[in-house]
C-alpha cells in the first residue's frame, strides 16, 4: 500500500509551511499549494490521501473546493481549517461532507487525530462513533432549553445570536452550551455538529 | 431739410472806400494798351476838333484829357509816356512847331500825372464814383487842379513867349483853362464807372428803362439845344429840363447811369452850341463857352454826387438788411430763446424759441413785462435781478417760468444790460435756455450717487477700482478700513497687498483676465491685514467709463471678508476628519474579526512550528538545521504577531493626544450625535442629563470621544443583548471630588455580573461574541492617560453603570467644597 499523502491547501505561506513541518515531524508526507486551482491541477488520484484545506483563501474557497471535490472524487477526506468567526462556514461544510473541522489557533494533536481519522476513513471521533442510540440516548438527556442551544449550536450560530433568539443573555447561553457539551460528550464544536448530523437532528 | 447756411457778413469796406490796385501788364498788353490810349486820345482830339469846333483850329470839348485820367486811373502811371505822346502829337497837327508842342506836351502831361497822385495817392478816389467823396475828390482835385494848372500855365506862356501860339490854340480867357477840367468832369466818369464791376446784371426791365432814359435824354436834348425847336422852347432856362433826366438815372441806374446822361447831354449840348444852335449860343460867344461849361459841370457834378448818395444810401441799406437776416437767423436758430426789454423790463422783442419755451406768442409777449413770465413765487426774484441789472449786472441765474398753461419751466437766464452812450441803462436782453432735463438730470445723478455712495460706503465689503494703468482710482471706507490705509496712501498708487504665497500666482492670472472678454473674474486669496490674514473673495469686473461697448477702462474689484467662513470650512474639514477617526474607531467591532485573522495566522504558524520542534527533539531524530529554521520562522511570526497589535493600536489611538480645555456639553453633544443613528435603530433613547455650569475638562477631545462613544455603544449592544422592556441610556456628567468631572453612561441591559465589573477592563475580555475585549481596556489606558478614571458598577435595578473621571482645567470653582 502506497504511503498516504496529506494535502494542504492555504494561501498563507507560513501556515502552509509549518504545518507541513508539523505533519513531516509524525512521518506523514505533506505536500502544500498556495491555490485550490494548483491542487486540482496537480494531486494525485488513487493515493491514499486526505486534503487540509483554509475555509478562506482567494480565488476559489475551501468550501467550493470541497464541495467540487464531492462532485469528482467523493473519496479525498477533507479537513477544513477556520479561522475566528469563521464556524458557520465550518458547520456548512461538514453538513456537505467535510469529514472535520479545525479552528485556528488549534492544538497539534487535534489536528493530528483528525488527520490520522481521515486517513483511516474512520468516523472522526470514538465519541461520534458511538452508536446512534447511544447518541440519541444522550440527547434526551438535554432539557428542552438545552436542546434549542445544542440546534442552533449546530447549526453554527453564535452564543449571543442563540441568546438573542431565545430571549436569553449570553452567558446564560454559555452556560447551556457547556451542559449540553458535557451531557453528548462532545469535545469540540464539530462533534457536537456531527453527532446532530448523525441524530438527523439537522439536515446534512 | 438743411439749416440755412450761414451767409458770410459783408464788410463795411464799399462804404469806406476800396484799396484799388492797377491790374499787372505784360509788356505786350503794356504795349497794346498805350497804343490804344495814345490813339483814343488822338482819334478824339481830331473828332472834337471836327465835331465840335470852336474856331481858329480849336475845339469847344477836348475828350482827352478826360480819357487820360481816366486811363491812368485805371492802368497807373504807366501810361504817361503814351498820354505824352499822344498831346504832342494833337498839338503837331494843330500846326503848333515841335518845340512848343513837346514842351506843351510836358505840361500837360506834368499836369495830368499830378492830378492822378492826387486821386489815387492821396484821396485814393474810387472808380466807381459811388460815394460824394469821390465825385468832390474827381471834381476838386482832378477838374480843379487841371483849371488851376492850365490857367496858370498860360498866363506863364503868355507872360514869358507872347508871340508863341498857345496850344489848342485857345484864348487865355477863363473859359480856355476849364476845357480840360470839364472833360475830366463829363469824360472821365463814363469810362471809370464802365470799368467799375457790376453787382448784377440789368433785368429786362431795367434795360427798358434804361432804353426809354435814353430815348428820352437824346429827345429833350435834340429840343432844348436845337434852334429848329426853338420857336417853341427858345428860352435860356430851358437846358435846366436835363436835370430830372440826371435825378432819374442817379436814382436808377446809379453813378454810371448818370455818367453816361451827362456825356449824352454834354454831346449834343456842345454839339449844337458850337454849330451856333441853342440857348448858350445865343450868347456872346465867350460868355456862352463859359456858360457851356459851368452849366455841363454843375449837371455832371450833381447829378454825380446824387448818385453817390444814393448809391451809398442803397448799400448801407443793403448791408443793414443782409446784417439783420444773419442776426436775425442766429438769433432764431439758437437753441436759446431771446427776449429784448427796454429799461422798465417791458419785453420789445422775442425770438421764436423764447415763444415756444413761454408757450406765448410774440404779440402776448411784447408790451409785458417780464416779471409776469416768471412763477409767483419768483417774481420778486426777478425784479431783484432785474434790479441789479438796471446797475449793469450780467450774472446768470435761475428761473422758474410760468408758461402759458400754468406748467412751470424751469431755464437759465443769462441777462445782457445795454446802457446808452452817457452810461444810462436802456434795457437789454436775455438768453434764456430750458433746463428742466439738465436740472432732472443733475437731479437723478445725484441721487443716484447719493445711492451709491450710501452703498459703498456704508457696507462692509471692499471696493476698490483700478485703472488700465493699474492704478488705484477709489478705495471703499470699509477697504481702507480693513487694511489701516490712508486714502492719500492708496489713491494713484498700484495696488499693493501682501498676499499669501500660494495665492499669488492664481491672483495675478485673474486680474489680467479681468480685462480679457467676458471681463469678469471670481477668486479668493489671502491678504494680510493688521489684523493678521484675512481670506477674501474677490469679484471683479472690467467696466468702460463712458459708453457700453467700449473698450473697459477700469476694473471695479468687490472683496468679501470670507475668513469666517473658511475658518468654519477648515474646522468642518478638520470635524470630518475627527469624524472618519471616530467612526473608524466605532467599527473596531467589525474590524475585529478580520484583526483577529491577522493574528490568528502568525499564532498558528507559531504553534505548528513549534509542535513539530517538540516532537522532532523528543524525538531524537532532530536535524539541527531544520529546528533551528523552524525556530527563525517561529521569531519572525512573533513579530508578524506583534506588528499586528501595533497597528491596531496605531489605528484606534489615531497618534498622540492634544490635551485641551474642553467643555464636556460639547464631548457628549458630539458623541451623542455619533451614537444616535444606531440608538434610534435599535429603538433605545439617550437620555443626557448634564449638570449647569460645569468646568471644563483638561482631555483630548477625540480621545475622550472615542471613550465615551465605545461606553454608549457598548451599553447600546448590551441593552439589544438583554430583554428588558426599557430601552434608555443615560448619560449623564457633574461634578465629582477632587477637581474632576464624572461623566457616567448607563444602561438598562441585563447588567455585569459583580466579578466582571473589573474583568471587562482586561484585554481580550469580552461579553461579546464578536468582540475581542480591546476597547474597555484601551478606554481606561486613554483616560488613566489623562489622569482620570475609568470603572465600572452595577446600576440599581438591572444594567450596567460606567464611570469617567477627567480633571477640571482650573481649580475647581468654590461652593463645591
Amino acid at each position: 500500500m502506497a504511503e498516504p499523502i496529506v494535502y494542504v491547501v492555504d494561501d498563507e505561506p507560513a501556515i502552509r509551511d509549518s504545518l507541513a513541518m508539523l505533519l513531516r515531524s509524525v512521518g506523514l508526507r505533506a505536500r502544500t499549494f498556495a491555490a485550490a486551482r494548483e491542487f486540482l491541477a496537480g494531486y494525485e488520484r488513487g493515493v491514499p490521501a486526505c486534503l487540509i484545506a483554509d475555509v478562506r483563501m482567494p480565488g476559489m474557497s475551501g468550501l467550493e473546493l470541497q464541495e467540487t471535490l464531492r462532485a469528482t472524487d467523493a473519496a479525498l477526506p477533507v479537513i477544513i481549517i477556520t479561522g475566528h468567526g469563521d464556524i458557520g462556514m465550518a458547520v456548512r461544510a461538514m453538513k456537505s461532507g467535510a469529514s472535520d473541522f479545525i479552528e485556528k489557533p488549534f492544538n497539534e494533536q487535534v489536528l493530528l487525530d483528525a488527520v490520522h481519522r481521515a486517513l483511516a476513513r474512520q468516523p472522526p471521533t470514538a465519541a461520534v462513533s458511538a452508536s446512534r442510540a447511544e447518541l440519541e440516548g444522550r440527547v434526551t438527556t438535554l432539557t428542552s432549553r438545552e436542546r434549542e442551544v445544542m440546534l442552533l449550536i449546530a447549526e453554527g450560530r453564535p452564543n449571543k445570536v442563540v441568546a438573542t433568539r431565545l430571549g436569553l443573555s449570553t452567558r446564560t447561553v454559555e452556560v447551556h452550551r457547556a451542559k449540553v457539551m458535557e451531557k453528548l460528550q462532545a469535545r469540540s464544536l464539530a462533534d457536537l455538529v456531527r453527532m446532530a448530523i448523525a441524530c438527523e437532528l439537522i439536515q446534512p | 431739410m438743411t439749416a440755412p447756411s450761414a451767409r458770410p457778413i459783408s464788410t463795411a469796406a464799399s462804404l469806406v472806400g476800396r484799396e484799388y490796385a492797377a491790374p499787372p501788364l505784360r509788356i505786350g498788353r503794356l504795349v497794346a494798351l498805350s497804343i490804344a490810349v495814345a490813339l483814343a486820345c488822338f482819334v478824339s482830339a481830331q473828332g472834337a476838333l471836327l465835331l465840335f469846333p470852336a474856331g481858329k483850329g480849336t475845339a469847344m470839348l477836348v475828350p482827352a484829357a478826360g480819357i487820360a485820367v481816366a486811363a491812368l486811373l485805371l492802368w497807373g502811371a504807366r501810361l504817361l509816356p503814351a498820354i505824352f505822346v499822344a498831346h504832342v502829337l494833337v498839338d503837331l497837327s494843330t500846326g503848333l512847331p515841335l518845340g512848343p508842342a513837346l514842351l506843351s506836351g510836358v505840361f500837360a502831361t506834368a499836369s495830368l500825372a499830378s492830378v492822378y497822385f492826387l486821386l489815387d495817392q492821396v484821396v485814393r478816389i474810387d472808380r466807381a464814383l459811388s460815394r460824394i467823396h469821390d465825385v468832390v475828390a474827381l471834381a476838386a482835385l482832378g477838374a480843379g487842379t487841371l483849371v488851376l494848372l492850365n490857367t496858370v500855365g498860360r498866363y506863364a506862356m503868355l507872360a514869358l513867349a507872347p508871340d508863341v501860339p498857345l496850344p489848342g490854340a485857345i484864348p487865355p480867357d477863363s473859359a480856355a483853362a476849364l476845357v480840360a477840367g470839364v472833360s475830366v468832369l463829363l469824360v472821365a466818369p463814363p469810362i471809370l464807372t464802365w470799368h467799375a464791376p457790376r453787382r448784377e446784371p440789368l433785368a429786362r426791365s431795367q434795360r427798358i428803362e434804361a432804353a426809354c432814359l435814353a430815348a428820352v435824354t437824346v429827345v429833350i436834348g435834340v429840343v432844348i439845344f436845337w434852334d429848329y425847336f426853338m420857336p417853341m422852347m427858345g428860352y435860356a432856362e430851358m437846358p435846366y429840363a436835363l436835370f430830372p433826366l440826371v435825378f432819374w438815372a442817379a436814382l436808377r441806374f446809379g453813378p454810371r447811369g448818370v455818367s453816361w446822361v451827362v456825356f449824352a447831354a454834354a454831346v449834343m449840348a456842345v454839339g449844337f452850341s458850337s454849330h451856333g444852335q441853342g440857348p448858350f449860343a445865343a450868347r456872346d460867344p465867350g460868355e456862352g463857352v463859359l456858360a457851356l461849361y459851368l452849366f455841363l459841370a454843375v449837371l455832371a457834378t450833381t447829378g454825380s454826387l446824387f448818385a453817390a448818395v444814393f448809391s451809398q444810401r442803397a448799400e448801407a441799406g443793403r448791408l443793414v438788411r443782409e446784417s439783420e437776416q444773419q442776426y436775425r437767423l442766429l438769433v432764431e436758430s439758437m437753441n436759446e430763446g431771446l427776449v429784448m426789454h427796454d429799461s422798465a423790463g417791458v419785453m420789445t422783442y422775442a425770438s421764436e424759441r423764447f415763444c415756444e419755451l413761454t408757450g406765448y406768442s410774440r404779440d402776448e409777449l411784447i408790451g409785458r413785462i417780464g416779471r409776469e413770465l416768471a412763477v409767483p413765487e419768483e417774481q420778486a426774484k426777478w425784479t431783484e435781478r432785474h434790479r441789479l441789472r438796471r446797475q449793469g449786472s450780467r450774472e446768470s441765474f435761475e428761473l422758474t417760468l410760468a408758461r402759458k398753461g400754468g406748467e412751470r419751466l424751469a431755464v437759465h437766464v443769462s441777462p445782457r444790460p445795454l446802457l446808452d452812450a452817457k452810461g444810462e441803462y436802456v434795457g437789454g436782453f436775455a438768453l434764456v435756455s430750458d433746463i428742466t432735463e439738465r436740472r432732472r438730470t443733475e437731479q437723478a445723478l445725484r441721487e443716484s450717487e447719493e445711492k451709491y455712495r450710501v452703498i459703498v460706503e456704508t457696507q462692509s465689503d471692499l471696493v476698490v477700482k483700478i485703472g488700465r494703468d493699474g492704478r488705484v482710482a477709489f478705495v471703499s471706507p470699509s477697504y481702507r478700513r480693513m487694511f489701516g490705509r490712508d486714502e492719500s496712501e492708496l489713491l494713484g498708487q498700484p495696488l499693493e497687498l501682501e498676499l499669501h504665497e500660494d495665492d499669488r500666482k492664481a491672483t495675478a492670472q485673474a486680474w489680467s483676465a479681468v480685462w480679457e472678454s467676458p471681463h469678469f473674474a471670481s477668486f479668493e486669496n489671502r491678504a494680510m491685514t493688521p489684523q493678521g490674514w484675512r481670506w477674501l473673495a474677490w469679484t471683479a469686473h472690467a467696466v468702460a467709463d463712458d459708453k457700453a461697448g467700449s473698450e473697459p477702462s477700469s476694473v471695479i474689484a468687490v472683496a468679501h471678508d470670507v475668513t469666517a467662513r473658511r475658518r468654519a470650512e477648515e474646522q468642518a474639514r478638520q470635524h470630518l476628519q475627527q469624524l472618519a477617526h471616530v467612526s473608524r474607531v466605532s467599527s473596531m467591532g467589525e474590524m475585529a474579526s478580520a484583526i483577529a485573522h491577522e493574528i490568528n495566522q502568525p499564532l498558528t504558524a507559531i504553534a505548528n512550528y513549534a509542535y513539530a520542534c517538540l516532537r522532532l527533539l523528543r524525538s531524537g531524530q532532530s536535524k539541527q538545521e531544520e529546528v533551528l529554521q523552524a525556530m527563525q520562522q517561529v521569531a519572525a511570526e512573533a513579530e508578524r504577531a506583534g506588528e499586528v497589535m501595533r497597528k491596531l493600536r496605531s489605528f484606534v489611538r489615531g497618534g498622540e493626544g492634544q490635551l485641551s480645555a474642553v467643555e464636556v456639553s460639547f464631548l457628549v453633544a458630539e458623541v451623542l450625535r455619533f451614537a444616535a443613528p444606531e440608538a434610534r435603530q435599535s429603538g433605545i433613547e439617550l437620555l443626557p442629563a448634564i449638570a449647569p455650569a460645569l468646568a471644563p475638562v483638561l482631555a483630548d477631545s477625540i480621545q475622550i470621544q472615542q471613550v465615551l462613544l465605545n461606553l454608549v455603544r457598548n451599553a447600546v449592544e448590551a441593552i439589544n443583548a438583554g430583554d428588558s422592556e426599557v430601552r434608555e441610556v443615560w448619560i449623564g456628567a457633574g461634578r465629582a471630588d477632587g477637581g474632576h468631572v464624572e461623566i457616567t453612561v448607563e444602561d438598562t441591559g441585563p447588567g455585569l455580573a459583580p466579578d466582571a465589573l473589573e474583568k471587562v477592563f482586561e484585554p481580550f475580555y469580552t461579553t461579546k461574541s464578536e468582540g475581542i475585549g480591546i476597547g474597555l481596556a484601551l478606554s481606561r489606558s486613554i483616560v488613566d492617560a489623562h489622569g482620570g478614571r475609568l470603572w465600572a458598577s452595577a446600576a440599581p435595578g438591572r444594567g450596567a453603570r460606567f464611570h469617567l473621571t477627567l480633571p477640571v482645567v482650573e481649580e475647581r470653582q468654590s461652593g463645591n467644597g
